[in-house]
């Protein structure tokens, strides 16, 4: 259970920070998640605590070493879903 | 012309990751089965899922076998049978130095006569000193690998121009563009995994490329560092004499009295049967990245508790750290799944970064003329995607297939070498738009037969008794098929994406005799 609020933790703390990225920051405005996009700093801000809080879930866990590598260890894969997620991956028929 | 730091770094980054990089993605793909080279070890020796585990009756057996057959060892050591490996492994160091190993049965104490198989511990081995070469040869040509990798991975840092800013970009079907986002995506996600892995492991090798501080402090045994690192020095004036030690039962009873009921990982004892004997227990369980796990240490004689024996000194800290994060044993099985799917992540760098090399030199090249270079690097990263894959799971087909025996040859490791081989050669003679589908094909249709081969071969020996006895079998079959599923995905898409980098060749070919008719024309 812990570890599935760290992992929906770190899923929507890179959202947040996709959200409001430079190159997407245009789309963000125009789609229904434009309350994000009005203040790119608090957004931010908010994605940090739930990295902060993923950390603390896992330290929970491991322990405060093991907890801190495993938070790299599983943000790579799941960054990775998040990536295939928000970019179209089809091939676009000519 | 003068170029700047960035292009500087990205002439390292390309001619470093080329340099190396198929030696690398093959010590990478090793390392990554490494993180299960225990599991794979159980799939190929089956005839140990037959045991069931009672710690406490492996351990008196093993110790009452060492009683017998090594009473005056200098030491002892017992990996106590658990689920990772249901047998017991004890080895001992003689009176005259020289060590022996026995796998014993965990019920009866009796020695077993195993396959000879080297299970997961080959990829384990290869990962770090390769095959069939001394092994400080291997082990230095890993180190220069892995420095390799350190200098790849700084300069293609400081290559990336936009790390923040293209970090959730991965534009697909977009020819060089493509495998570049790819390439750039799997490199950042797990950068953090890339460099301490990458660091450590040269750290652990440090003796071999800086042997001088070792030498100085320890002129006569160099590797006496690695006993001191191990355990606090403890001076011996007097000689031991021979005196029996307590039974493992009084032992036992008073780790049990300190512990409750535990899961032991080993058991050790130094001076076995004399007046300096002492025994330590150590717990499987490891919550820390410094490789402490709790032990006990007792006077084999009177049974009383002695303190801790653990080097604790900052270096010595230092070390167990870096050996604990390269090898992650403190990793339960979701994180250890995490730890693996970063290791491949670490493959796929290294396939997309090659074939971008590949790709651009292509592009660049505006004349179609044959190129050897080219045409072996080609060949080259076939021979190592997919050539290297398709060679693993041979050696998993061989263990199926024959009956390795100490006496014979090891037919698993010559069919890991020949089918790897041959998987060039067939490359360096197959056209270039059948190179991926080729070989994509046969690693498809290996990894999906072997887990039906494998299910064939363990009903028809009765291995298979209820769900948890396949499960053990189950586990490495179906990681087979989401890898076969991955080369399905790759296989389905690489046709579309050969033909989009065809066309971009072609019209740029195209552009080029136009450009220089019309040149010709003019003048």
């Amino acid at each position: 259970m812990i570890h599935l609020v760290a992992f929906l933790l770190i899923l929507l703390g890179m959202f947040l920070l996709y959200a409001v990225s430079a190159k997407h920051m245009e789309k963000t405005k125009k789609s229904r998640f434009h309350v994000l996009a009005q203040s790119a700093f608090i957004t931010r801000s908010i994605a940090l605590l739930c990295f902060f809080a993923a950390c603390g879930s896992l330290t929970y866990i491991y322990g405060n070493s093991i907890g801190i590598v495993s938070w790299f260890i599983f943000a790579t894969p799941l960054v990775f879903l998040l990536i295939c997620t928000v970019n179209d991956l089809k091939a676009k028929a000519k | 012309m003068q170029k700047n730091i960035r292009q500087s770094m990205a002439w390292l980054h390309s001619w470093t990751g080329l340099l190396l990089g198929w030696l690398l993605f093959a010590i990478f793909l090793m390392g990554s089965m490494s993180y299960y080279r225990h599991e794979i070890t159980m799939w190929m020796q089956p005839e140990l899922a037959q045991y069931d585990v009672a710690q406490e009756t492996a351990l008196k057996t093993a110790y009452q076998y060492l009683d017998v057959h090594a009473y005056d060892a200098k030491s002892w050591y017992i990996g106590v049978a658990s689920e990772k490996s249901p047998v017991n492994n004890v080895y001992w160091q003689k009176a005259d130095g020289g060590f022996e190993r026995k796998t014993l049965n965990p019920v009866t104490g009796q020695e077993l006569q195993l396959s000879a198989t080297k299970g997961g511990d080959f990829f384990y081995e290869f990962h770090f000193q390769l095959f069939g070469v001394p092994y400080l040869v291997g082990r230095i040509i890993v180190c220069i690998a892995a420095f390799i990798m350190l200098i790849a991975l700084v300069s293609g840092i400081i290559t990336h121009k936009k790390i923040f800013t293209d970090f959730f970009t991965l534009r697909t079907f977009k020819s060089q563009r493509s495998w570049l986002d790819f390439h750039n995506v799997s490199s950042v996600l797990a950068l953090p995994f890339f460099l301490t892995i990458t660091f450590t492991g040269l750290a652990i090798f440090f003796y071999i490329y800086l042997p001088w501080g070792m030498q100085k402090l320890y002129p006569d045994d160099p590797f006496q560092y690695f006993k001191e690192i191990r355990a606090k020095a403890t001076e011996q004036t007097v000689v031991p004499s021979t005196r029996q030690d307590l039974p493992i039962n009084t032992l036992l009873a008073t780790v049990h009295k300190a512990w409750g009921d535990t899961i032991f990982d080993s058991v050790s004892a130094q001076n076995p049967n004399t007046t300096h004997s002492q025994i330590t227990f150590t717990q499987s369980k490891d919550e820390t990245i410094t490789q402490n796990r709790p032990t006990l240490t007792l006077n084999a004689q009177t049974g009383e508790v002695i303190a801790n024996t653990r080097n604790d000194s900052a270096i010595a800290t230092l070390s167990f750290g870096v050996y604990g994060l390269h090898m992650a044993t403190f990793a339960q099985p979701l994180l250890r799944l995490a730890f693996f799917f970063s290791g491949i992540m670490g493959c796929f760098m290294i396939a997309s970064g090659l074939l971008l090399w590949s790709l651009k030199r292509q592009l660049q090249n505006k004349q179609q003329r044959f190129h050897f270079g080219h045409y072996l690097v080609d060949r080259l990263n076939v021979a190592s995607f997919v050539g290297l894959p398709i060679a693993m799971l041979s050696y998993l087909f061989a263990n199926r297939l024959t009956d390795v025996q100490a006496s014979t040859a090891n037919y698993e490791i010559i069919s890991f070498f020949t089918v790897w081989l041959s998987s060039f050669l067939l490359a360096l003679v197959t056209p270039r738009q059948l190179l991926w589908k080729s070989q994509l094909s046969v690693f498809i249709f290996c990894s999906i037969s072997l887990a039906f081969f494998n299910l064939m071969y363990l009903v028809q020996h009765g291995y298979i008794h209820n769900a948890s006895s396949y499960w053990i079998f189950l586990r490495i079959d179906l990681m087979l098929m989401v890898f076969a599923g991955l080369a399905l995905f790759i296989l389905k898409n690489i046709h579309p994406i050969q033909m989009h980098a065809h066309n971009k060749l072609s019209k740029k070919i195209h552009s080029a005799k136009n450009t220089k008719n019309t040149e010709v024309n003019a003048s």
